[in-house]
């Protein structure tokens, strides 16, 4: 029977190697495809009627895209309308990398940290990159809190540096985790199905409501995601 | 007659507050909508709080840790590079599980730290 971490080996469907790079086409490739697909589709068939009245499939379209606007406007304020694309794009990603993830036999990408993390690392130097355009030299103030006694700060700067250096990892452990050891849980209860015979239908129950649980954590963690990078942005934009 | 004074005082309440009727309130909503809303940092629900609290210290401790580590190769320090990354790590960890209680008005803020630290002195001097 296969370990419960099983399904989270990364395997090579289309080997490719340029150099000494490894270029391989993997399953993880391919659900980050798959999800980058079924964005555009959802986008696509939602908006393609633009009608006033929406219907459906356009209310969900409508209700997430307000749903991301509000959130850049109560976290960072009108000035953070310009990057709505990046926060929307990032949301929209980890989402559907998420729901894709609740589909049998499909691999959740969003479990692998390096993916993650990556995901992160792009939030953090996007956002470094902003605070230094708006603020310059300014922004290095971000390191010595407002209001702080003068003499705490050989303290507080290497504080607030690791801090601020550990914000890419923090993003990314919160939604590997998640992911991770729901997905693990599920096959675990699911092998006490197998296991149980007969008895097997209480686990059944528990993974029914298990699986339910794991589609709210989906939602919830894409969520947390994009609220933290508005979070970090506002950082960088408001400067406190 | 009390009961049926009251379901219609129930209905005007809730028509008032839900789907304002008149052209002025629907007009003022919306204008309300449009206002440029500043930076406000909304309180996260406590379950979310802790886990998010737990992985900032986790990951405040590996990057303190991690920059020991690389201070260590850089410069001859072992092992105090590790152990001083280490502590500095953990209280970074400690300080930001402090700021996000701060975030939901739960401790003090720096201004205040200081204001009271000057108190303190006044008070001292006599």
């Amino acid at each position: 029977m296969d370990s419960p971490l099983e399904q989270f080996r990364v395997k090579v469907l289309i080997p490719l190697h340029v150099g000494t790079v490894d270029l391989s086409f993997t399953n993880s490739s391919l659900f980050m495809m798959l999800s980058a697909l079924a964005i555009f589709l959802f986008l696509g068939v939602g908006l393609r009627k633009k009608s006033l009245v929406p219907g459906r499939f356009q209310s969900l379209v409508e209700i997430s895209y307000e749903l991301i606007l509000g959130m850049i406007r109560d976290n960072v304020g009108d000035a953070g309308k310009q990057f709505f694309p990046f926060i929307f794009s990032i949301f929209l990603f980890v989402l559907f990398g998420n729901l894709l993830g609740m589909i049998p036999y499909a691999f959740t990408f969003t479990s692998q940290i390096i993916l993650t993390f990556g995901l992160a690392c792009l939030v953090f130097v996007a956002v470094t990159i902003v605070g230094f355009l708006k603020h310059g030299v300014r922004f290095f103030k971000f390191f010595l809190p407002s209001g702080a006694p003068l003499f705490m700060a050989p303290i507080l700067i290497p504080i607030e540096l690791i801090s601020y250096l550990s914000r890419p990892l923090s993003l990314s452990i919160r939604l590997f985790a998640n992911m991770m050891a729901g997905h693990t849980m599920l096959k675990v209860f699911a092998l006490f199905t197998v296991l149980l015979g007969a008895y097997g239908i209480s686990t059944v129950l528990l993974n029914t409501i298990l699986i339910g649980f794991e589609v709210l954590v989906a939602f919830l963690q894409a969520y947390v995601f994009s609220v933290l990078s508005c979070l970090y942005l506002s950082d960088a934009i408001n400067m406190h | 007659m009390h009961l049926q004074r009251l379901v219609v005082w129930l209905k005007k309440m809730t028509m008032k507050k839900n789907n304002p009727q008149t052209f002025q309130e629907r007009l003022e909503k919306v204008q309300d909508d449009l206002v440029p809303r500043g930076s406000t940092h909304g309180a996260t629900p406590f379950k979310s709080m802790a886990y998010g609290a737990s992985c900032d210290m986790i990951a405040a401790l590996v990057v303190g840790c991690g920059l020991g580590v690389m201070a260590e190769s850089f410069f001859p320090l072992s092992p105090w590079g590790i152990i001083l990354g280490f502590f500095l790590g953990a209280i970074t960890g400690l300080f930001n599980v402090y700021k996000s209680l701060v975030k939901i008005g739960y401790g003090l803020e720096w201004d205040k730290v200081t204001t009271l630290i000057e108190k303190k002195k006044e008070m001292d001097n006599g």
